[in-house]
């Protein structure tokens, strides 16, 4: 568990919602703290603590990098197919 | 030496653009099954039909399909009125509170530059991953005098752009030309078509179907209702398919603006 796993419940409440929206707002939080966290990164002069911190930060990087906005796809995987033009070139 | 090449070696630009895994299915079978799975973002699906005959209905049922997997859709909806969108939405969901469906406060314009901005405040700030734009004449100025077709086409193009770079799925519904009754619909019934069809990914085009009248029932109607019954049922016929080049119709049970598939499906053999 990260360091930040005390987060209030709000908040674990809009990491589980099921409106992408909520979600969103969930991951711009995360990012927040995951940008204080860099910053604070750079200040620390213990060894000790910085260590710390990077590894909460890691794991938080993973977990959001992993977090989908939309739970319901979670898993599903394009069959292999045809690649779409991005833009037409027909005539 | 530049310090910011704007140009890169390919195996560089490549893992830039690695293409997303997500398919956003229409919870549709048949389409979804020709489709490779279902949709995927950045693709431009145009929505044609004669006037009247379901294709905000059904583009109503597909937010709602879509809603149910949490991928919410944003309508610039032109012809309906927000609140008539919702009474109709309410008519066909037991939950329409629930419905992912948005709309812009505000419909100031239909200029592309005021449809991008919010496009990108929707995928922002609400994860917006559908949109509707119903319809695409609304986006052209019929006073102007430039080549309606080529303007039209140039709208597509924009709009086909906008889903690449945002990352999403936009429906586009397009007016057919002036359609007979009994005659059948094709790619070149879209109204000013040539360039919309080019820029689609997908095409579906909707038409109620009707019962013949026999020779009998024609000389005991009324003037008025002389033609053709029309039948509580939709085809829908996905008629340009750029991913895997399947085409193939579904009939659909329409009832209170629900549409529901009937079991028996067509594929391309039956089709041609």
């Amino acid at each position: 568990m990260t360091e930040f796993s005390n987060l209030p419940n709000s908040l674990e409440e809009f990491k589980e919602s099921k409106i992408p929206e909520d979600r969103l707002f969930y991951k711009k939080v995360i990012n927040e703290i995951l940008s204080l966290g860099e910053k604070l990164l750079k200040m620390a002069s213990d060894l000790e603590e910085k260590k710390q911190l990077e590894n909460s930060l890691d794991e938080l990087k993973e977990m959001i990098e992993e977090y989908s906005l939309y739970p319901s796809l979670k898993g599903v995987i394009a069959p292999p197919g045809k690649q779409v033009s991005l833009i037409s070139t027909e005539i | 030496m530049n310090h910011n090449p704007t140009i890169k070696r390919l195996q560089e630009i490549a893992k830039l653009h690695i293409p997303s895994k997500d398919v956003y299915p229409t919870l549709y079978k048949s389409f979804d099954k020709a489709m490779d799975g279902g949709l995927r973002e950045g693709e431009l699906i145009t929505v044609s039909g004669v006037s009247g005959e379901g294709k905000t209905s059904w583009i109503r049922n597909l937010t709602i399909n879509f809603s149910k997997q949490s991928i919410p859709t944003l309508w610039f909806s032109y012809e309906e009125d927000p609140f008539y969108l919702y009474e109709n939405f309410k008519k066909i969901d037991n939950n329409p509170e629930d419905i992912l469906a948005y709309s812009p406060v505000e419909l100031i314009s239909g200029e592309l530059k005021f449809i991008e901005e919010e496009i990108k405040e929707a995928v922002e700030e609400k994860a917006i991953k559908v949109i509707v734009i119903d319809h695409l004449h609304f986006l052209v100025n019929l006073k102007s005098s430039v080549n309606s077709s080529l303007f039209i086409g140039g709208i597509a193009r924009e709009l086909k752009k906008m889903a690449v770079k945002y990352k999403i799925m936009l429906f586009l519904i397009a007016h057919t030309r002036k359609v007979n009754v009994g005659d059948e619909l094709g790619l070149a019934s879209i109204r000013d078509s040539a360039l919309i069809v080019c820029e689609s990914d997908y095409v579906f085009l909707i038409e109620r179907r009707r019962k013949k009248k026999t020779a009998r029932e024609k000389l005991e109607s009324d003037y008025i209702s002389a033609g053709d019954t029309l039948l509580n049922e939709s085809r829908i016929t996905l008629a340009k398919n750029r991913r895997t080049g399947k085409v193939l119709y579904m009939d659909f049970g329409v009832k209170e603006g629900r549409f529901l598939p009937i079991t028996k499906q067509y594929d391309e053999n039956t089709f041609q």
